[in-house]
């Protein structure tokens, strides 16, 4: 590993269009190594661009990309000896079984651990006999999920990997990446979803309309987010409206709905355990009600200053 | 090159997997044999209409007349399946969207187009054994006669004629490979054979790589050896063109 003194993933200024759709508009995104990123935008707003460009399917127009400190485009061979890519919409070639589809790329890819590839099978519960016609999305993706994560590769480019993964599965998956994580390897997880990124990932890139709009840790993006809250209480919940963070507090009786930003909710549960808490329930917020508080709709803003 | 062995195994391993090579090679070998069998059976009883019909092999007899016809069915029927087949090898990656995670792997891009064309190669070595053996057999069962040293050489004409209609088959890779699916690959299929039997059938085109083999494996004195060696300059340079066409290739559509 040359990488360990660089970043893994080092992009800056990147541009990518389709005729005259502009897919990457100077993003900028940095890895380090042994990291677990989180690339999280809405669908279409230049993750799946910006992992092909990184894969060297595609080609920048302008900007500069570089990855365990080679040119994604000219050295992609000896890149992708080390790293493994699952993309969001697996497709396998019908006529072979996923076994088989699971052995080629694992010898393509210069082998794989077979105790871990059986230790996969095992946990995402995937009959590996089976030809890759009769799988169902699922399936295809575990297939690709078993392969990656049962390779040597140091670096895991995952590109929306859990769509059409059922709940546990997911959870699964995300043992998974903890475990490559203890391993040292570097994770690119992008995904629209901000819980899935939030319970994975040490620190996150935001990115809109192909620009990147925050890149930090979790802590540092919390001012970010907002939690609602709805709470029944013994005694009627008083002072509530006192706290800084909280918005839209609708007060009724013993009830109360709110939302808070989630940096300032411990403050609102110190004030509310002594209430007499009856019922909680809270929502972590989502990804496109951050989008909507945050950058609203406008196309053209312009990226405030990356925390650091 | 980077990774070959690996992208041969996958590629071949792909290949016996598939329907569409088991098909081709059925529809090859027994549809040939079949219609050489029965153009000569008829021709042999003396049919006006086949007899007008075959063309240079009209004026053949025995087993010249058998490797005429079959050599002239091979020319359109054997380049058609194997255009085909190489068309789909090439333009289901694109069509099932496998070529990302291909593209994906440590195998140099060129491997991965090179490994495709050698597997394709092996398989027409592979039909035109089997073709020339069944060819064999029907000749023997038709009662042409011994096989003598004219109708040994004669089949080994059908050999190399086969083995070079899967070379002349070669610019549907590169078409599919640009128009990145199967139609673009048996459109330059057809128009191949479209250009061959037109100069086979005019009865010119000794020196038009595409048409010399079959006009060779039927009347071996009319071609000469460098006209038919000319017509490995196709394989040759649509390999060349389609490795370098994977090499370059964005995927961006
Ligand atoms: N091959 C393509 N041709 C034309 N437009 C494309 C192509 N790929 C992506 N785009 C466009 O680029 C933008 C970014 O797409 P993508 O990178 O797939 O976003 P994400 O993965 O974040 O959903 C979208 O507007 C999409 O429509
Ligand atoms: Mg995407």
């Amino acid at each position: 590993m040359n990488a360990v003194n660089g970043p893994a993933i080092e992009i800056a200024g990147l541009t990518k269009s389709f005729g005259r759709s502009h897919a990457l508009d100077g993003l900028d995104l940095t890895v380090g190594t042994g990291e677990v990123h989180g690339f999280l935008g809405p669908n279409g707003s230049g993750k799946t661009t910006t992992i092909r460009i990184l894969l060297g399917l595609l080609r920048a127009d302008a900007g500069t990309a570089r990855m365990l400190g080679l040119d994604p485009w000219q050295d992609a061979v000896a890149l992708h000896r080390r790293l493994a890519y699952v993309p969001g919409d697996v497709t396998l070639w019908p006529t072979i079984t996923g076994g088989e589809v699971i052995d080629l790329l694992g010898r393509m890819r210069g082998g794989l651990d077979r105790t871990r590839r059986d230790e996969l099978l095992e946990r995402f519960d995937l009959d590996p006999r089976k030809k890759a016609r009769t799988y169902s999305k699922g399936n295809r993706q575990k297939v690709a999920l078993v392969a990656a994560l049962a390779s040597h590769a140091e670096l895991l480019l995952l590109d929306e990997p859990t769509s059409g993964l059922d709940p546990l599965m997911e959870a699964e998956f995300q043992r998974c990446v903890e475990r490559a994580k203890q391993d040292g390897r570097t994770v690119l997880l992008s995904s629209h979803i901000l819980a899935e990124v939030e319970a994975l990932c040490d620190r996150v890139s935001i990115i809109r309309l192909g620009r990147t709009v925050e890149t930090g840790t979790l802590r540092e993006l919390r001012h970010l987010t907002r939690t609602s809250i709805t709470v029944e209480t013994a005694r009627p919940p008083a002072g509530i409206d006192g706290l800084p963070g909280v918005h839209d507090l609708v007060v009724d009786d013993h009830h109360a709905r709110f939302d808070v930003d989630t940096a300032e909710l411990d403050a609102v549960v110190r004030l509310l355990a002594p209430l007499g808490v009856r019922s909680l329930t809270s929502t972590p917020p989502t990804l496109e009600e951050m989008f909507l508080r945050h950058y609203g709709d406008e196309e053209t803003r312009t990226v405030p200053a990356a925390i650091r | 090159m980077n990774g070959l062995p690996a992208a041969l195994t996958a590629e071949a391993v792909k290949s016996v997997a598939a329907r569409v090579v088991r098909a081709a090679s059925l529809f090859i070998v027994v549809g040939i044999s079949v219609l050489a069998t029965t153009l000569t059976w008829a021709a042999n009883r003396g049919n006006e209409q086949v007899l007008a019909q075959l063309g240079p092999a009209a004026d053949l007899a025995g087993w010249d007349r058998l490797l005429g016809v079959a050599a002239q069915v091979t020319a359109a029927g054997a380049l058609l399946g194997f255009g085909v087949v190489l068309s789909w090898a090439i333009g289901r990656e694109f069509a099932d969207g496998t070529i990302a995670g291909l593209y994906g792997l440590p195998v140099s891009r060129a491997s991965i187009a090179l490994a495709k064309l050698v597997v394709h190669l092996c398989w027409t070595v592979l039909v035109g054994v089997l073709l020339t053996a069944a060819l064999l057999l029907v000749g023997l069962l038709l009662g042409l006669g011994p096989l003598d040293s004219a109708a040994a050489s004669g089949l080994a004409r059908q050999f190399v004629l086969t083995v070079l209609s899967g070379g002349l088959a070669l610019p549907a890779a590169w078409a599919a490979t640009l128009g990145r699916g199967l139609l673009a690959g048996v459109a330059a299929t057809i128009a191949i054979i479209v250009v061959a039997q037109v100069a086979v059938v005019a009865g010119s085109g000794a020196w038009l790589p595409l048409a010399a083999p079959a006009l060779w494996a039927i009347r071996p004195d009319s071609v000469s050896g460098a006209q038919v060696a000319l017509a490995l300059t196709v394989p040759a340079l649509f390999t060349l063109a389609t490795v370098r066409a994977w090499r370059r290739l964005e995927l961006d559509r």
